[in-house]
């Protein structure tokens, strides 16, 4: 199978260790800490921007990698790729969730309360429901191909419904309430604070790398299992 | 047969079925009109409060009402192992999906219809000539439901647990279609036409998306094996 | 809370997070190797094994159990 076609072998080639990221983490992670000034505006707690932007971003990237992988098994009923999108889906649950709480712990030192209806954690909220849907399907499923059919639809589905949610409570929350001034995650922040930013998410995506690439070595090792309890035809 | 004689046919066949045995229609208005009654006793005699609240808990009535319907109907369609056969003799499975999305949007809409008639009565909303827009805003949040609902239908059909992981996979994709619906009945009812508009716009634009992505997908989700 | 108990608790609650599931899935890797392998072997055990060295007994060596408790539970 070509690199192209073979998920495995192209996630290997991204992410050569988990050492790697480790090491990529601890000094994006530090320098966020101590190697960089405060934010003007919202003081030392900016810097929780530097783990739950990623995490975020990462959730959506795991996401849209679950899309392309249900898109692919629709098209050439590889299993591979299923696993994949099982695979990513598992783990931007794990980011999402991360970044739901340290959202709201942002939004807690900020804003003053746990959780303000704001677009961007509303969204990713119903994302957390659409992919724990999403694997509550896979488990509830026995048949492996039928199990990739149906979970690569609703990974379409899912996907497509995220930024029309995002729109639509953007929208609905400017009907009902004026835009605070300091949010979380403003986008016109400080170039060096940016490049930190964009540092972190760097690291996190070798993380995401790593996670799925092991990720998917537990689905095959499953598979293989039920392969081999297989009646004989 | 065309697609459209198709799609007429299988949506008259579920209309049918519907009217002889009212079971979705029945168990799901009895579900939204309890809802309705609980909200009143919970929210309190309070008129204006009732009143701000009134679509949202219509429309929350109407989701868990949805969930109701398609189980129902999608129990008529298992029934004797009857999809199966029809999925054999289809020349254009779009259709299936297509009757669906049509018999589900004509349930869901009237049903609407009745829960916003209830509203009026129980939590004190003024009939006011401006209402009679809501009738293409029930319309359109009715056929997207029905567009995520077929296909959420298909995709549980064959899971353990259908009951329960029907709300779970379907509710979270309705979401837009809450927002919406919410949005352009609050606008409503304050007076605001242009900001209904706006939200009617929305709700057209989801509908035919779901609708869309409901007929490129369904063959995938609902391939008996 | 102070901006640094803010700052502690997001990082704990994303490192802990992304560290807990990382050991989470070293776990389950784990299980999952082990179970293939003991399913593999007690394939390769039972009877109608076409190996010469099978043996005449049909007590599986590795396991204990004996034919007549039948094969490993299907899915």
């Amino acid at each position: 199978m070509s690199g192209l076609g073979n998920p495995g072998r192209t996630l290997g080639r991204v992410a050569a260790s988990g050492s790697l990221a480790a090491v990529a983490l601890v000094v994006t992670i530090t320098i966020g800490l101590v190697g960089v000034p405060p934010d003007a505006a919202q003081g030392d707690v900016q810097r929780i921007m530097y783990v739950h932007v990623p995490s975020a971003w990462l959730a959506y990237l795991a996401f849209f990698v679950t899309l392309v992988g249900g898109v692919r098994y629709l098209w050439r009923r590889n299993l591979a790729w299923d696993r994949v999108a099982a695979a990513s889906a598992e783990i931007g649950l794990v980011f999402t969730g991360v970044a739901i709480l340290s959202g709201a712990i942002w939004g807690k030192a900020t804003w003053g309360k746990w959780w303000d209806w704001d677009p961007r954690l509303t969204t990713t909220a119903i994302l957390f429901l659409i992919y724990a849907g999403y694997l509550l399907l896979r488990a509830s499923i026995v048949d492996r191909h039928r199990r990739a059919r149906l979970s690569a639809v609703l990974g379409v589905v899912g996907f497509v419904n995220v930024p029309i949610v995002h729109f639509s409570v953007l929208w609905w929350r400017g009907l009902h309430q004026a835009p605070t001034v300091i949010r979380p995650g403003d986008p016109t922040i400080d170039h060096l604070l940016l490049a930190v930013l964009m540092a972190n998410v760097a690291s996190f995506t070798l993380l995401y790398a790593w996670l799925l690439r092991r990720r998917i070595e537990l689905e095959t090792l499953r598979d293989r299992t039920e392969i081999t309890l297989e009646p004989s035809p | 047969m065309s697609l459209a004689a198709d799609v007429a046919a299988l949506a008259a066949k579920d209309i049918r079925i519907e009217l002889r045995t009212r079971q979705a229609s029945g168990a799901a208005a009895a579900l939204g009109a309890i809802a309705l009654v609980l909200v009143g006793l919970a929210v309190g005699p309070d008129a204006d409060r009732l009143r701000q609240l009134a679509p949202s808990v219509i429309w929350i009535a109407l989701l868990f009402a949805t969930v109701t319907v398609a189980d129902r109907f999608e129990r008529i369609d298992r029934a004797d192992d009857a999809f199966s056969a029809l999925w054999l003799v289809a020349a254009d499975r779009r259709a299936i999906y297509l009757a669906k999305v049509v018999s589900l949007t004509l349930v869901l809409g009237l049903l609407q219809v009745g829960l916003w008639l209830l509203a009026v009565a129980l939590l004190n909303l003024s009939l006011r000539v401006e209402l009679l827009a809501l009738l293409p805003i029930i319309w359109l949040t009715a056929w997207s439901t029905a567009s995520v609902g077929a296909l959420a239908l298909a995709l549980v059909s064959a899971a353990a647990h259908r009951m329960l992981l029907l709300p779970v996979v379907l509710l979270p994709l309705l979401v837009p279609t809450l927002v919406a619906g919410v949005g352009a009945s609050v606008a409503l009812l304050d007076g605001r036409i242009a900001d209904a508009a706006g939200w009617g716009t929305i709700l057209l634009i989801e509908a035919a998306l779901f609708c869309g992505l409901g007929i490129l997908l369904y063959e995938a989700a609902a391939a008996p094996e | 809370m102070t901006d640094p108990g803010f700052i502690l608790a997001a990082y704990t609650v994303v490192l802990g997070g992304l560290g807990g599931y990382v050991v989470t899935l070293d776990r389950r890797g784990r299980a999952a190797r082990r179970l293939l392998e003991a399913v593999a072997r007690q394939q390769a055990t039972e009877p109608g094994d076409e190996r010469p060295n099978a043996p005449a007994s049909d007590v599986d060596p590795n396991t204990g159990a004996s034919d007549a408790e039948g094969r490993g539970p299907g899915r």
